[in-house]
């Protein structure tokens, strides 16, 4: 007994992972499949039976396509200001000291522990007073709070990796800050740069309660999604842009992962 | 002798604390400039002064003849080796060694056949397409070496470059860098806290202790004539005689300092014996015997050549010398 409970007499064990799992990841998959349903109103299971012609229906509706450009596009702009922003305080905070540093890296971080919904209402009620109309960029604003953290965190363990002497070299051996930036230090922090927008893409994509909040009349693809569950039209084209968001979210955040593994394994073998 | 590096009434402070305080000295151009301390004596600041990383408080520096204060690191005839190599892991060897070329807007054709010839140099030749994380620790320093030589500086900084390798990759490295400072002919300026290290390889040697030269001379000089007790003590196997014990033999209250191989065993009752003492330990180190040796309570390690008669623990022994070999400190007693 005692030496199978060490090798693995978990057949317990293995049994409740799976459990675990399959409790996780089997409503995606049902998702999936009821986005090939021929029963159009309800539910039912199993499915009565199996199409494609969903996907024809989807691809014909214009308000998917109108809301998934928006949410392409809001990602993609959110994504390029985190992107810009992070690295440049992570950049800031990594390489000075200088009175308030620790404030403002806990500043930067804190939108992503700030729970959506106090972000949505503080940034309402600022645009609000501010008169700022909502539209479009409002949105993209709300999105940079997070943006910024994601790849802000990325850049800034890289930098703490970077040895500050890789700088001096550069400069030793005749380069200007420019030429520095562009041949060390930008190669140096690329990956981890992308890997943080492509995190930061993902959030931003499938965001819902910030946006409800920033939005004026836009709907971005979550957005579609929650009205159509209330009021539903065509319930399996729903199911159809599901699978479309968490194939649209998945890849970016598969391709981080993998950049930042690679990289990380790269230089613990130095 | 033209100057290569002057540093003239120097001094740098962290915020509140003294990193180096009024240092003046001058570095002759084609030496061989060690300067030794232990951490924190203000001899890598030293370093990263002349190549500009750090700015004086107050005091000059010039570069071969001109006052640096205004120029930055990129633009000094300096390069620097750094201790922890500092390579660019993103860039393969050639691509280290060719990039201060690439900055200088060299053309390719010129810049291969220069790393070809730095490569050559370090001994690296068809190791060019490797990455830094593809070598040794050895490899690595040859590649900084080359990628600092390349550029064919003036003054070729060395900061602790040998720090991080086994004894014995240290011992053939030392070598190494003395044949190339005798085939290129330039400055070098070594910072090391390895006193076998700078007397095995300078010129001159300055010893650093708390952000001042405490002594600079020849590794000689710094050996046979230590000015303080530190500095005999650092620099290696003298022994230090305390002031008591001077005072019982010389009826000067001073410090002196006597190596342990000017010292020669007689017997207790010789006349050339100067002081008698007992025998504490004796320690076979190849070549010859350390033994330790108890007189009037000051404790004298003596080097005899392996296959003399070797005394007992316990023995009295008589203690000879010759008095050139004894070397008083010019430090006041305070």
């Amino acid at each position: 007994m005692q030496s199978s409970a060490k090798t693995g007499a978990s057949i317990g064990l293995k049994f409740s992972v799976l459990a675990g799992l399959l409790f996780l990841h089997l409503p995606v998959l049902l998702i999936f499949l009821y986005a090939f349903t021929t029963e159009e109103k309800s539910y039912q299971f199993p499915p009565p039976g199996l199409t494609f012609k969903w996907l024809a229906v989807t691809w014909g509706r214009q308000d998917v396509w109108e809301a998934l450009g928006l949410s392409l596009k809001v990602a993609s702009i959110a994504a390029i200001i985190g992107v810009l922003l992070g690295a440049l305080c992570a950049a800031a905070i990594s390489r000075s000291r200088f009175f308030g540093r620790e404030v403002i890296s806990l500043l930067v971080i804190l939108p992503i522990a700030l729970p959506g919904i106090v972000t949505g209402i503080a940034l309402r009620s600022a645009f609000s007073l501010a008169e700022i109309p909502f539209s479009f960029w409002t949105i993209i604003l709300g999105h940079a709070t997070f943006c910024v953290v994601v790849v802000y965190n990325n850049a800034i363990a890289r930098f703490r990796r970077t040895h500050g002497s890789l700088i001096e070299a550069s400069m030793d051996l005749g380069a200007n800050s420019f030429q520095t930036l562009r041949y060390v230090i930008l190669p140096n922090i690329a990956t981890a740069l992308v890997a943080g927008g492509m995190l930061a893409f993902a959030l931003s994509f499938d965001e819902v309660i910030v946006t409800t909040f920033t939005s004026g009349q836009q709907t971005t693809l979550p957005i579609w999604m929650l009205e159509e569950l209330v009021r539903p039209r065509q319930r399996p084209v729903t199911n159809v842009v599901a699978m479309v968001v968490v194939l649209v979210t998945f890849l970016p955040i598969l391709g981080a992962y993998y950049l930042i593994r690679e990289d990380e394994s790269d230089r613990n073998t130095r | 002798m033209e100057s290569a590096v002057g540093f003239e009434n120097l001094s740098c402070h962290f915020g509140e604390i003294r990193a180096v305080g009024n240092v003046s000295f001058e570095v002759k151009k084609g030496e061989f400039f060690a300067m030794l301390g232990p951490s924190g004596s203000g001899k890598s600041t030293c370093l990263r002064l002349i190549a500009g990383f750090q700015k004086p408080t107050s005091g000059r520096i010039k570069i071969l003849g001109e006052d640096v204060a205004l120029i930055p690191p990129y633009r000094r005839k300096v390069n620097i080796v750094f201790q922890d190599y500092a390579l660019f892991p993103h860039m393969n060897v050639s691509e280290n060694v060719a990039y201060g070329l690439l900055i200088k807007g060299v053309s390719k054709p010129d810049r291969v056949k220069a790393v070809d010839q730095a490569l050559d140099m370090v001994r690296l030749s068809g190791y060019g397409r490797r990455k830094p994380n593809q070598l040794s620790g050895g490899q690595r320093q040859r590649v900084a070496l080359a990628r600092a030589l390349v550029n064919k500086p003036e003054i070729l900084l060395l900061d602790e470059p040998l720090g991080a390798l086994d004894l014995k990759l240290r011992e053939q490295m030392q070598e190494e860098l003395k044949d190339l400072h005798r085939e290129l002919g330039i400055t070098f300026i070594l910072v090391t806290h390895d006193q076998g290290e700078a007397m095995s390889m300078a010129d001159r040697v300055a010893v650093f202790s708390e952000g001042k030269i405490a002594q600079l001379g020849t590794p000689e000089n710094l050996y046979k004539y230590p000015q303080s007790p530190f500095i005999a003590s650092f620099v290696g196997s003298s022994n230090v005689l305390s002031p008591e014990f001077v005072d019982f033999l010389t009826g000067r209250k001073r410090w002196a300092s006597l190596r342990s191989e000017a010292i020669s065993l007689v017997g207790a009752t010789d006349e050339s014996a100067q002081v008698t003492g007992t025998i504490l330990s004796n320690i076979y180190l190849g070549s010859s015997y350390r033994i330790t040796v108890d007189a009037q309570g000051q404790r004298l390690r003596v080097l005899i050549p392996a296959g003399c008669l070797l005394p007992v623990e316990g023995e009295t022994v008589g203690l000879s010398w010759s008095g050139s070999d004894f070397h008083l400190m010019e430090d006041e007693l305070t």
